[in-house]
């Protein structure tokens, strides 16, 4: 089994330049083990791009930044042929899409037809230009971020966009004193031109399949089945977890244990992340949603009610 | 009593009587007891009220809690009492507003009443009065009131006929007289609808069809909508009926608004029960609808400020702003506001709740329609 103690190196590497955030690190590392993609949803001047960026510089390979915008097409994202004039023939112009990284920024500022457009990317790192399919780097990762205030000429994510990522984080206001010891750190050059990546993408992609290898046991299994299937029937809810919520969790359970060092996953494991894997799978009715009810309260509820399996169980 | 009962011991030991100085005696130990037994209840009992929800639409139930715990070895008696239900709030089933319980040491009761919202508005659950004392009851003591428990009952929301809110596009030109198609995208294509101007037809695509087709496109200006709600015609006509109805179909727009994802925002010369906004700009963001919704709850039918001059001192308007405007009749409509309106450009939805004839409105304004709320409305049976 391969050394996991190499996440706590990039999580320390990033921490070099990102003040706090320990829990939403944790939660980006986790995302990266269990090859699935990021949302970073909160307001603006927390540090959405400079984590997302900082991971990315980390963990080496290629990384490629897009800034959403209302007038960006698909093609933008994907790629598109070009016309060779010297030979007369078509050649694929690769998009931004094909990297190890990619951060999209602000997302919702752009038509959900390119959004829609990273779909088959994020869930089959895959792009599909004119009939031809063109297969991604691995690791692929996604990181995008959001401004979940003003909503004015943006474009929420459709449902099935946003079940293609694994995780949704948000960051929180620095506590204590990290707002001062941000100042300090930047005072004089930004941290970031000087950080260095510590592992290759090659390492990423062993760790991710050493990853599989954590035990999950039965009853942990009926303990993530038991919370989708409770989102589901709830009388608060319009649309319940999806199975692919389940196979989420299941699988950032596993990165959390391998994380944490152990080699199988813990009833806790699931219980701390379902918010982050489920929150933005399930629809809330809006009578709930109007009366202020978010859906990482409700799930915070919900698993509070679920009974947790027993080491006898 | 304890001079009575202290006379009857007097009496007793003065005629010898043991029976009744015995009798007297326990009388009288009962009685002190009680009373330091009251005096001590008191101490180390708290209680915390709470509503599960703070937040419901009419026909909701919500359930008030109150918990009280006996942090001592001293058993205590309490009665809670909840004032300030009825007038649209109920007690589910018939509960009784004063419940009593018997409190042992270190013990933790939780009392529990289903309340039903009946109508909109803003209630105060305040004045739950706690009354303590000994086991026996003899001497109950007030602990006090607990927190006043707010709540907010939105308007019922309806599923209404699906409206065309008049729109300014490019070229201060109404809807499709725009010489720019606007929105800019090409979307796709869907079968093309007669009443729709030929320039939208896709022709390649209505020939490959063998069958018209007409472009979709995607939105590049989100339409911003303002609901402009005057209650004067209301409170001059004393239609508590017809302005419920109106603020439901207020209410109902607006949560339909922000499913269409549109901007939105309120402007009302209402008196608000309890403070809020009078005024809330246009905008789209997470808690807007919510926020419309609490003004509309709190709206009471009197008129406090004047329309016009709340709309030119605290609202900006952005261009490309419709403008839904409810009042009581036609005739209640203030000329100054629509020429306000139509100053500025802002198309107008005029949308009529009292039981007047239907006005025709001017036709040869583009930017001014007429509505009464019952073409709106859905009646029982009919299709939306």
């Amino acid at each position: 089994m391969m050394d996991f103690g190499l996440c706590r190196k990039i999580m320390d590497n990033v921490s070099g330049v990102v003040v706090g955030k320990t829990e939403a690190l944790e939660l980006l590392m986790v995302a990266l083990l269990a090859d699935g993609h990021v949302l970073i949803e909160d307001v603006p001047g927390l540090g959405k791009t400079l984590i997302a960026k900082s991971l990315a510089q980390t963990i080496g390979g290629s990384f490629k930044r897009v800034q959403f915008t209302p007038d960006l097409l698909p093609a933008d994202i994907t790629g598109f042929n070009i016309y060779n004039q010297k030979t007369g023939q078509f050649h694929f112009q690769p998009g931004p899409v094909k990297t190890n990284v990619l951060l999209a920024d602000e997302i919702n500022r752009t038509i959900p037809r390119t959004q829609s457009s990273l779909l088959e990317s994020m869930e089959e790192r895959q792009v599909t230009v004119d009939g031809h399919t063109y297969l991604l780097p691995t690791p692929f990762f996604v990181i995008a971020t959001q401004n979940p205030i003003e909503l004015e000429g943006t474009f929420p994510l459709p449902e099935a966009q946003l079940d293609r990522f694994l995780l949704r984080i948000h960051l929180g206001y620095p506590e204590g004193d990290e707002e001062i010891t941000i100042m300090e750190r930047f005072k004089k050059r930004d941290p970031l031109l000087d950080l260095k990546p510590v592992v290759k993408p090659e390492q990423i992609t062993q760790l991710q399949e050493s990853r599989k290898d954590i035990l999950v046991s039965r009853p942990v299994m009926e303990y993530i089945s038991s919370i989708a299937g409770a989102t589901r029937s709830h009388e608060k809810v319009r649309f319940g977890a999806s199975p692919r919520g389940s196979l989420g969790l299941m699988r950032a359970g596993q990165a959390l244990a391998a994380l944490r060092g152990r080699s199988y996953v813990l009833p806790d494991d699931i219980k701390h992340l379902a918010p982050a894997v489920m929150a933005h799978r399930v629809i809330l009715k809006d009578q709930e949603r109007l009366r202020g009810l978010t859906p990482e309260a409700f799930l915070k509820e919900l698993i509070r009610q679920i009974p947790v399996p027993s080491p006898s169980t | 009593m304890r001079f009575m009962v202290a006379s009857a011991l007097f009496v007793a030991l003065l005629n010898g009587r043991n029976s009744l100085t015995l009798l007297a005696i326990l009388v009288l130990v009962v009685v002190s007891g009680a009373r330091l037994w009251s005096r001590f209840s008191l101490r180390a009992v708290t209680c915390v009220s709470g509503l599960d929800k703070s937040r419901v639409f009419p026909g909701e139930i919500l359930l008030l809690t109150v918990e009280a715990v006996n942090a001592k070895f001293l058993p205590v008696w309490l009665r809670v009492t909840i004032a300030g239900a009825g007038n649209g709030l109920f007690f589910r089933k018939d509960e009784p507003a004063s419940r009593e319980t018997g409190l042992l040491w270190h013990e933790r009761v939780s009392l529990r009443w289903e309340l039903s919202a009946r109508k909109r508005g803003v209630y105060s659950l305040g004045a739950i009065s706690l009354k303590v004392s000994d086991l026996l009851g003899f001497f109950p003591r007030e602990v006090g009131r607990l927190q006043k428990l707010n709540l907010i009952v939105y308007p019922r929301i309806h599923t209404l006929k699906d409206i065309t809110i008049p729109r300014r596009d490019l070229f201060g030109k109404a809807g499709d007289k725009s010489p720019l198609q606007d929105p800019v995208y090409l979307l796709g294509t869907r079968e093309y609808q007669s009443w729709r101007p030929a320039r939208y037809i896709h022709w390649k695509a209505s020939a490959s069809h063998n069958l018209l087709q007409e472009k979709v496109f995607e939105p590049s200006d989100q339409e911003k909508v303002l609901l402009v709600f005057e209650v004067k015609g209301f409170s001059e006509s004393h239609a508590e009926e017809e302005l419920e109805e109106a603020i439901e179909a207020a209410a109902s727009l607006a949560v339909h608004l922000e499913k269409k994802g549109c901007a939105e925002g309120l402007v009302t010369d209402a008196q608000l029960k309890g403070g809020g906004l009078s005024v809330i700009p246009v905008a789209r963001s997470s808690g807007q609808t919510a926020a419309i919704l609490e003004t509309l709850a709190r709206i009471e039918n009197r008129p406090e400020r004047d329309m016009v001059e709340t709309l030119d001192r605290g609202l900006k308007t952005t261009w490309g702003t419709s403008c839904l405007y409810f009042t009581y009749g036609s005739d209640a409509a203030s000329p100054v506001l629509i020429e306000f309106f139509r100053r500025r450009r802002m198309p107008v939805l005029h949308i009529i709740s009292g039981r007047v004839p239907t006005p025709s409105g001017d036709a040869r304004d583009p930017l001014l329609k007429q509505l009464h709320l019952d073409e709106i409305r859905i009646r029982d049976g009919e299709a939306p």
